[in-house]
């Protein structure tokens, strides 16, 4: 089968984000552009999520290892986009699921409104579906998360910070 | 795929100019902050000015990145390999932390200044800055939610934590314009609207976001001058500033793996 820009994005849904690894930097909305030409030269857009984030350049070795293995294609060139930059509404619906399976409950979607009217919003626990839930630290384990625990179900748990 | 825009040779030095001084001031302040990891006063803190530091550091990577783009230098020797002497920071950034009221202050009022000068930046018409600096006021807005809690948690807390907060504030207060100052060659940018904005009119953004934190600490500390910023020099480094950049430079200097 000869590679396509569509046939390497679905191939990118194999690499994932380290520290959130069942959620794929595809479901993540972390890729951009992919252009192949006719020499087997690809040049993906990688877009960060956040910018002190140190899984990048983890992300990027793992994005030029995975279409390498892809036909025709022979070399990978990754590059950082910040145009458009990255917000977590690029996350897609099975992104969500898959993060709230993975016990992180999903930014909300900001639609353009700004950070402060989103922030206030109730978050679910994604143990118990429970609202009784309050914020115990705006900054978590990772500068992507904070961190809030359940009354309901008593569990802490960690909230993608919307962006 | 976008290529960066070629610029004329005047107009990309005038550039690195200006994004030096900036790409300094965020790892020098980015160290300060992880110097609370272990030691902060409570553990939720911890976490905070780590993650903060993770941010500033970040933010430096992408301006030295832009600066590498544009002289084809590398952006880890750019920001590890300088002799202490030629960073352009800004005074205020490389103060030793001193307590925690001088540590909120400090960052709080760096983080308004930035926030008014990411805000101008966002409307750039050199492409790749305006993409980063939206990124960057995005992350920004969570340090200002952190440190306008902590501001108002002192001011409002006991005698003592707010008269240490007011004397932090009469401290710093006068280095924060500096950050704003103008670069060698800015009128060219402001010119081309790579930088929309002057150092006067980013000092009196600055000063209103800033004013009314100030004068809920004490009246005499919200009138600020209405003045440009000092336009920023090289300065011979400092004391507190040759020992941070002996620090921060130890394992970069050390030549051991330069693989990580």
């Amino acid at each position: 089968m000869i590679s396509t820009a569509g046939s390497l994005r679905l191939a990118l849904s194999d690499v994932v984000d380290p520290e959130i690894p069942t959620v794929s930097i595809v479901d993540m909305g972390m890729v951009g552009e992919i252009v192949l030409d006719d020499a087997g030269r690809v040049d993906v857009e990688i877009l960060p999520t956040f910018s002190g984030c140190p899984a990048l350049p983890i992300i990027a070795e793992n994005v030029r290892e995975r279409l390498a293995r892809e036909s025709g294609v022979r070399e990978v060139r990754v590059a950082f986009v910040f145009d458009p930059i990255w917000t977590t509404d690029r996350i897609t619906d099975q992104g969500r699921e898959r993060l709230l399976a993975f016990g992180i409950a999903p930014a909300p979607l900001t639609r353009g409104r700004t950070l402060p009217m989103i922030q206030k919003q109730i978050v679910a626990c994604p143990f118990c579906g429970s609202t009784r839930t309050t914020m115990e630290n705006l900054f978590g384990p990772t500068p992507c998360r904070s961190i809030y625990r359940c009354a309901e179900c008593r569990n802490p748990f960690e909230r993608f910070k919307a962006l | 795929m976008n290529n960066p825009p070629i610029l004329d040779p005047k107009v990309r030095a005038a550039l690195v100019a200006y994004l030096l001084p900036w790409a300094d001031d965020e790892l020098i302040l980015g160290h300060r902050d992880s110097e609370w990891t272990g030691f902060a006063p409570i553990l939720e803190e911890d976490l905070a000015f780590s993650s903060i530091a993770q941010d500033e550091l970040g933010h430096a990577a992408l301006i030295y990145h832009l600066v590498a783009d544009l002289t084809g230098e590398n952006p880890d020797h750019l920001a590890l390999r300088r002799p202490a002497n030629a960073y352009r920071h800004a005074p205020l950034v490389e103060r030793p932390n001193g307590d925690w009221a001088y540590t909120i202050a400090r960052h709080y009022l760096y983080d308004l200044a930035d926030s008014a000068r990411l805000e101008v930046l966002s409307g750039s018409s050199y492409g790749p800055l305006a993409g980063i600096a939206r990124k960057m006021a995005r992350e920004e807005h969570y340090h200002r939610l952190h440190g306008e809690m902590w501001w108002e948690r002192l001011a409002a807390g006991t005698n003592e934590s707010r008269e240490r907060l007011a004397a932090a504030a009469r401290a710093v207060t006068p280095l924060v314009g500096a950050v704003l100052g103008g670069t060698d060659g800015q009128e060219i940018l402001v010119a081309e609207r790579i930088l929309p904005g002057i150092p006067a009119g980013l000092a009196a953004d600055w000063r209103d976001l800033a004013r009314p934190f100030l004068i809920a600490l004490d009246p005499e500390l919200g009138r600020l001058p209405d003045e440009a910023p000092e336009p920023r020099e090289l300065r011979p480094a400092s004391a507190d500033f040759l020992a941070l950049h002996a620090e921060m430079t130890m394992v970069s200097a050390s030549g051991l793996g330069e693989r990580w």
